[in-house]
């Protein structure tokens, strides 16, 4: 006899906060007791770790992408998502990291060196990105690499079917049709970067943009009494 | 677990009966500095890390041996504090364990595959154990561990820890594929022990969800219809994975002394002494004392008498963290029950809410009315009222 199957999930969760609510940001200093400097940023389930060595002297001479001169100041970035991610993935966000903290580092203190920063995503659950950025950004302090201000991103996303925009998008919660991860600089929150995927309708960015920035200004607050920096702002 | 002793930075241990001195000069953040005096083994003059320096040998045989201490004070059969945190999600469940500076992650999670065919009624069960870039150096690219891979698949699959047969959804079509992803975040040594742990405790912290199988059509017709419905959490309980028992692993290191052929034997290797040892033993036992693997490795030969007394001390440790491991995995359980039934209950609160139906708020677990009632105490309870006769009274009763 034939058959046939067929396979579904009944029930799900829907989204317990506001449109324009941030999950409870949290960050914990120093795990990676081998590492320089190491930081861990969780959004609700999605947690990134990152770890920092260096800067130590760089063997040869590296051409750096940036500056074009040989032996310069060498950013390497290592990325590993959760266990569904494919490869090609995180080839793409390893250069995403890179473009966004190498600017920031200054680089001209550190002559001849390169810096290795590993991250480690043990769960996606939406905004993996901005998380990334963020647990970089706290790992680089604590590792007390001279930075020119402290990367904060955060995520904001268009829903799939009401067509509002929210801001941090859960995977599990909040289908969306596109999302887009804000980097801004702290204390001043100079807008520096942005990653999209999916169609976003262009009139709408400047209020994705603003609904973000309004977020990580928490986000900075609460790491700047994490690392405990302080700051001249 | 047991906390180990501390030796404080500065004090300086008698060792090799007074020929020389062990000082433990600073405890910085990569590790312990220490410097090693004695005449019969190499001096060493400055203080050096012990990741890096040659003199490290030296200094960790002369502190076992003379002292019969450890470099970071323990004594040597005594094992780092443990600390484990567990998380729970829809169809994942994580445990990450601290052994010392040792941290892992294992997260465990679950589809519905077809089987394989030639056990067309057994679940799936895989292990990958990796080394994560923040842990590896100077490889600094994720990497999977082979070594320890095995050592895990042999202690919790092959001692048939999972009983695989209850995973079976339809027979010869859908049977639930678990996964278990282990990450070595920090190694400070001991990983076999960690990896073992964190995996058990993430299998029994986990719940698998539900399903429902639904048949339509007969033999007869010659099409057989099967529609198999997972359940959300929320909808329906999701069940904790049928274990038969749990296995746990204690690794023993072997240092060969100047004086003995008998080995000197150390509990939960640091990272400094896997790199000196002469040789480890990985004992992997269940609560009943049933040896579920063993594997032994290094150059150094051991007696079976002391084979065996060593299986005895790792079956009395694998009791002390199992009993540990439960208290753990029991508060973290009614925590993740406390947070899915405030859940649930808030989607019903908010159900009643938009519906003005004094029968559907009756039905609510959560009255509108409730708080009044726990805000009041017993005087209020129980407070006496002026009655018409009081009124006449002169002076009036309470009010």
């Amino acid at each position: 006899a034939l058959s046939a199957m067929s396979e579904r999930v009944v029930g799900g969760r829907k989204r317990q906060r506001e449109d324009g609510a941030l999950r409870p940001p949290e960050y914990t200093m120093g795990l990676v007791s081998e590492a320089d400097g190491s930081a861990r940023f969780g959004l609700g389930a999605t947690v990134v770790t990152a770890a920092v060595r260096g800067p130590r002297l760089s063997k040869g001479s590296a051409l750096d992408a940036l500056s074009g001169v040989s032996g310069a100041f060498t950013l390497d970035v290592h990325f590993r998502g959760p266990a569904t991610m494919r490869q090609n993935e995180t080839g793409r966000w390893k250069t995403f990291l890179a473009d966004v903290l190498r600017p920031l580092i200054l680089a001209e203190r550190y002559p001849r060196s390169c810096l290795t920063l590993s991250l480690h995503c043990s769960h996606d659950d939406g905004a993996m990105l901005a998380a990334a950025v963020n647990a970089a950004a706290a790992a680089l302090v604590d590792a007390g690499v001279e930075l020119r201000g402290i990367p904060v991103a955060c995520q904001a996303g268009v829903d799939r079917d009401r067509k509002s925009l929210l801001l941090d998008p859960q995977r599990s919660t909040d289908p969306t049709s596109a999302e887009a991860t804000f980097v801004f600089v702290a204390p001043e929150m100079h807008p520096v970067a942005v990653h999209q995927s999916g169609p976003i309708d262009p009139a709408s960015l400047p209020e994705l943009e603003s609904m973000a920035q309004q977020a990580c200004v928490s986000i900075a607050n609460l790491a700047r009494h994490a690392v405990g920096v302080e700051t001249s702002a | 677990g047991s906390s180990p002793e501390r030796q404080q930075p500065g004090a300086a241990l008698p060792v090799g009966r007074g020929r020389g001195t062990l000082q433990v000069v600073q405890e910085g953040k990569r590790g312990l500095f220490a410097t090693c005096r004695s005449s019969q083994y190499p001096t060493m003059t400055e203080a050096a890390p012990l990741d890096k320096s040659l003199g490290n040998r030296a200094a960790v045989l002369a502190a076992l041996f003379d002292a019969n201490l450890r470099f970071d004070g323990r004594k040597p059969l005594a094992w780092r504090t443990l600390h484990l945190q567990l998380q729970r999600r829809e169809g994942f469940g994580g445990a990450e364990i601290e052994m010392g500076k040792t941290r892992v992650l294992a997260e465990v999670s679950a589809e519905l595959v077809r089987p394989h065919p030639d056990r067309p009624t057994e679940g799936l069960l895989q292990f990958n154990v990796e080394l994560s870039p923040t842990a590896s150096w100077p490889s600094a690219t994720a990497h999977p561990s082979i070594e320890l891979t095995r050592m895990v698949e042999r202690g919790i699959r092959d001692s048939q820890a999972l009983d695989l047969e209850a995973l079976c959804v339809v027979a010869h079509e859908r049977v639930w594929a678990l996964r278990v992803e282990t990450t070595v975040l920090d190694d400070d040594g001991n990983l076999i022990d960690a990896c073992v742990l964190a995996c058990m405790a993430a299998l029994q912290h986990f719940r698998r969800p539900q399903v429902s199988v639904d048949v339509r059509g007969g033999e007869s017709d010659g099409l057989v219809t099967r529609k198999v419905t997972v359940h959300h959490s929320d909808e329906k309980d999701a069940l904790p994975l049928p274990l038969h028992h749990v296995p746990l692993c204690v690794t023993f290191g072997f240092f060969q002394g100047p004086r003995s052929n008998v080995p000197e034997v150390v509990a939960d290797m640091t990272r400094a002494e896997e790199a000196v040892a002469a040789g480890r033993l990985s004992v992997s036992l269940n609560t009943h004392k049933d040896l579920c693997a063993l594997r032994k490795g290094g150059g150094c030969s051991v007696s079976p008498s002391m084979l065996l007394m060593l299986t005895q001390t790792a079956a009395l440790r694998v009791q002390e963290v199992h009993g540990w491991l439960v208290a753990q995995l029991k508060s973290a359980d009614e925590k993740a029950n406390k947070e899915r039934q405030l859940r649930i209950r808030g989607r019903d609160y908010e159900a009643a809410r938009s519906v003005p139906d004094p029968k559907a708020m009756l039905n609510t677990a959560v009255h509108p009315d409730s708080k009044a009632i726990e805000s009041l105490d017993y005087n209020d309870l129980h407070k006496t009222y002026a009655t018409w006769e009081d009124d006449r009274a002169p002076g009036g009763g309470e009010n």
